[in-house]
C-alpha cells in the first residue's frame, strides 16, 4: 500500500510569498535601525582611504591665546586627507 | 544626509544578500525537493521568482548609495570594470562581478523563450558563481559582517545552502541512474 505524503507546512502560495518578502524587508528594516545606531564600525574589514586617513591623523585641536595687541587669537589644526596644516585666525572684536 | 546614504548602502546590501540567499535556496529546492516539508513546488517556485525580482531594486539602491557616498568613493567605472577601486579592490570587485552575473542571469530569464533550454541552463548556472562572489563580497567588504551574530548567521546560511546543493546533486544522479537502468531494461 502506497504511503500518503505528508502535507507541507504552508500550502498557500501567497502566504509563502509574504513570508519571503517579510524576511527580506525585516532584514532591510533591522539593518537600517542597527546601522543608524552604529554609524562607524572600527572592526569593519574595509576602511575607505579618506576615512582611514582622517582617523589616523590627530583630531583638530583648538587653542586660544591672547596676542601682545590684546586681540584674541584662535589656533586650530585643519585635517586634510594628506597632511595636517595649522591655521591661525585673529578675532577682531 | 551623508549618514543617511551610508545607512541605506549598508541596509540594502545586507537585504540584497538575504534576497539572494532565498532565491538560490528556493531555486535549488525546486528539483531536489529539499523544501517539500515547507511547501509544494508551486509555492517554492513563487518564492524563487519573487526573491529574484526583489533582489534587483535592493542591489541597485546599494550601488547608487555607495556611488553617492563621499567616503566609499565608488565610481561609475567600478560598475563596469571590477577591481579598480583604490582600497579593498578584491572585496569590492567581487561585488561588481556578482552584480554583473546576476543581471545577465535575470536578462536570460526574461529572454528564456528565445533561448534554447541548454543555453538558458548554462547561463542560469552562473548564479551559483554569482552567489559565491556576493557571499565573499559581503564577508570581505561588509561593514556589519564584522558583527559576530551576523557572521554566525551568514555561515549558518552558507551551510544550509551547501547541504541543499548536495541533496540536489544526489537527486540528479539518482534520476540519471534510474533513466539509464530503464534504457537497459528495454529489449
Amino acid at each position: 500500500m502506497a504511503q500518503r505524503k505528508p502535507s507541507p507546512l504552508i500550502s498557500s502560495v501567497n502566504a509563502l510569498r509574504g513570508l519571503a518578502a517579510g524576511i527580506t524587508m525585516l532584514s532591510l528594516a533591522g539593518m537600517t535601525v542597527y546601522a543608524g545606531g552604529h554609524l562607524r564600525n572600527d572592526a569593519a574589514p574595509l576602511q575607505p582611504a579618506a576615512a582611514a586617513a582622517a582617523a589616523t591623523t590627530a583630531p583638530a585641536a583648538a587653542t586660544t591665546t591672547t596676542s601682545s595687541t590684546g586681540r584674541l587669537q584662535l589656533s586650530r589644526t585643519v585635517t586634510t586627507t594628506t597632511r595636517a596644516r595649522s591655521v591661525t585666525t585673529t578675532h577682531h572684536s | 544626509m551623508t549618514d543617511l546614504i551610508w545607512i541605506v548602502a549598508r541596509s540594502t546590501g545586507t537585504a540584497a544578500i538575504v534576497a539572494l540567499v532565498l532565491s538560490v535556496l528556493s531555486g535549488m529546492a525546486l528539483r531536489s525537493g529539499a523544501l517539500a516539508w515547507l511547501s509544494h513546488n508551486r509555492g517554492v517556485r513563487a518564492v524563487h521568482d519573487l526573491t529574484s525580482v526583489l533582489w534587483l531594486p535592493l542591489a541597485i539602491a546599494h550601488v547608487i548609495a555607495l556611488m553617492l557616498d563621499p567616503y566609499a568613493k565608488i565610481g561609475f567605472a567600478d560598475l563596469l570594470v571590477p577591481f579598480l577601486v583604490s582600497y579593498g579592490s578584491f572585496a569590492i570587485g567581487l561585488g561588481t562581478i556578482s552584480l554583473q552575473l546576476i543581471v545577465v542571469v535575470l536578462i536570460s530569464t526574461w529572454l528564456r523563450s528565445s533561448l534554447t533550454h541548454q543555453g538558458w541552463l548554462a547561463i542560469h548556472r552562473l548564479s551559483y558563481v554569482a552567489f559565491v562572489a556576493a557571499f565573499a563580497h559581503g564577508l570581505l567588504a561588509g561593514t556589519d559582517f564584522a558583527q559576530p551574530v551576523l557572521v554566525a548567521l551568514a555561515w549558518l546560511t552558507a551551510t544550509v545552502i551547501v547541504i541543499v546543493a548536495f541533496r540536489r546533486l544526489t537527486a540528479a544522479r539518482g534520476r540519471q541512474s534510474e533513466a539509464r537502468s530503464k534504457t537497459v531494461a528495454i529489449p
